[in-house]
């Protein structure tokens, strides 16, 4: 009886050692892991949060920096409260150049648009008329010269047949890109 | 192998000296190869050389038995006597065709005053394995001792009663009364006795000595094998535990006390994001701008040199340019010397149309960005 008393306490130790291994060892060795985890998560937006602190006027600076730079670059947008309005202000506009040069406007057609940012837009834009040599040459001076931007992407000259002494009429066609930006956006 | 060149080769003489202990009456230990007594106060040697006068020995003879049978003769006796102090020495003897078994009992009281714990080595035994001779006479602590060794039986007797001298002895054990005895003096003995305890086999020590392995150490002790790195990795995970979680709360009450001016800070951080990204888009849409109006250059110097033009296109940096002249040949060479023109070439066949040569140029504009 004594023999099998000693070999369950045996039993009993490993059994118990095997308990304590499952239910409180593990469960340690991964909280001890997550809490790792956790610190070195912490420590990082720690770090992060003490680099801001202590580069503020850095930020700050920055910051403006950007923000000039965006009020400048809003000078190259055509800005209108709506799309519609843009359409129109920005039609009379470029025909109002081009018609400047003695150019006639025979078609001015808006080809479609893509998103850029929100209340931002790219627009193309087809364009046709004829007119002399000074037309011609007026034009593509004062839209490239434009602000707000009128870029050329595109184009393509007509003509019976022209010489050095550029006499006669050309037929032309212009593809434009402009940009739109809606106000407050 | 030797003990001996065991203990050499682990440089181990001097702890193993210390582990040798004699017994007759008393405990004596081996001090400058000298029984010198030992006080009680002292740790008792691990290893115990027991002196004649506190073991019996017997012999029986299994005449007509093999050796498996008899084997499990004395593991039955073996099993049946638990206690340590009995020793089963198996010898074959071939008149009786069988075998000859020396038992080597010790005194109970002995092993209750020096411990269950020890290894027990009859001094007779020992006695017998150094010598060349067959016969040894020794004085020991505890008197005149005749010990013979015949065909590995050991047989041995004190200067006492009848046999009270080696001749008597010599008669007594069976040995021809010419055979000689080395005689070992009281001086001598414990040198001896050690030169045979080192000079013995492994082998043959196991053979004769008394012990019992499981005496030597509880056995739950060893639950501390698993039990020890058990309780100390509880002890670690507990450690780690306390030591990240003290580390996390410091961290994050130091957040905590920033996070006013940090929400401000990361409000801006943000904004000067969003500023970037809107920026890295103005910039994609307004650096690529390419200018056509110096394009005139181009078609001036296409007029001058005679050519006259019926259709101008362009797209993507590449004009193109139909027209006729006289030599188109000579067109191509001029425009493509112009500096603003990257490469020039015919699109196509150069046909001849009423003395004049008719062509569509395609001409690589230079990027003015690129400049």
């Amino acid at each position: 009886m004594k023999i099998k008393n000693s070999r369950y306490n045996h039993y009993f130790l490993i059994l118990l050692a095997l308990l304590l291994t499952i239910y409180a060892l593990l469960p340690l060795q991964n909280l001890l892991k997550e809490q790792q985890n956790h610190f070195n998560l912490i420590t990082k937006q720690y770090e992060k949060t003490d680099y801001l602190l202590n580069n503020e006027e850095q930020l700050t600076a920055l910051l403006k920096g950007a923000q000039d730079e965006i009020i400048k670059a809003e000078s190259l947008f055509f800005t209108f409260e709506s799309t519609d309005k843009f359409k129109l202000g920005a039609q009379s506009q470029i025909e109002n150049l081009i018609g400047a040069g003695g150019c006639t406007i025979e078609r001015f057609t808006f080809k479609g648009s893509t998103s850029l940012l929100a209340g931002t837009e790219r627009w193309l834009i087809e364009i046709r008329f004829k007119g002399d040599i000074n037309c011609v040459t007026h034009s593509t001076r004062i839209l490239e010269s434009n602000m707000p931007l009128v870029n050329i992407a595109q184009y393509s000259f007509a003509h019976s047949g022209v010489t050095k002494d550029v006499k006669g009429t050309f037929n032309v066609q212009l593809n434009l890109v402009i940009w739109y930006k809606e106000i407050g956006a | 192998m030797t003990l001996y060149k065991i203990i050499k080769r682990l440089k181990l003489e001097g702890w193993l000296s210390k582990q040798i202990g004699y017994y007759s009456e008393k405990l004596y230990l081996f001090v400058n190869e000298e029984l010198v007594e030992a006080r009680k106060s002292v740790n008792i040697p691990k290893i115990i050389i027991v002196a004649k006068c506190h073991y019996q020995e017997s012999k029986r003879v299994f005449p007509s038995v093999s050796r498996k049978e008899l084997d499990k003769i004395v593991n039955l006796k073996k099993n049946v006597a638990v206690e340590l102090g009995i020793k089963y020495q198996i010898y074959r003897n071939e008149k009786v065709d069988g075998f000859d078994v020396r038992t080597v009992k010790l005194n109970s009281k002995l092993i209750s005053v020096l411990g269950e714990d020890k290894i027990y080595i009859p001094e007779t035994d020992l006695l017998t394995i150094s010598s060349n001779k067959n016969l040894i006479e020794v004085e020991t602590p505890a008197g005149l001792l005749f010990c013979a060794n015949q065909n590995d039986v050991v047989k041995s007797s004190y200067a006492k009663g009848i046999v009270e001298n080696i001749e008597t002895y010599k008669l007594s054990v069976g040995l021809p009364s010419d055979s000689e005895a080395k005689k070992v003096d009281s001086l001598t003995f414990p040198k001896y006795l050690l030169s045979a305890l080192y000079s013995s086999s492994v082998a043959k020590l196991t053979r004769v000595s008394m012990y019992n392995v499981a005496n030597w150490f509880n056995m739950k002790h060893l639950h501390l094998l698993y039990w020890g790195p058990l309780l100390t990795a509880l002890l670690v995970y507990l450690g780690g535990n306390g030591y990240y979680f003290w580390l996390n709360e410091s961290v994050e009450n130091s957040i905590k006390q920033g996070e006013l001016a940090v929400t401000k800070l990361l409000s801006k951080k943000r904004k000067l994001d969003s500023n970037k990204k809107i920026l890295t888009t103005y910039s994609s849409e307004f650096n690529n701008q390419k200018l056509i109006h110096s394009h005139w250059n181009i078609i001036e110097q296409l007029l001058e040199s005679g050519m006259q033009i019926s259709r101008i296109l362009y797209k993507e940096n590449l004009l193109t340019i139909r027209g006729s002249a006289e030599k188109a040949s000579n067109i191509l060479s001029i425009i493509s010397d112009y500096p603003m023109v990257k490469s020039a070439s015919f699109q196509g066949s150069v046909r001849k149309s009423i003395g004049k040569d008719s062509f569509v140029l395609n001409i690589e504009v230079h990027d003015q960005n690129e400049n």
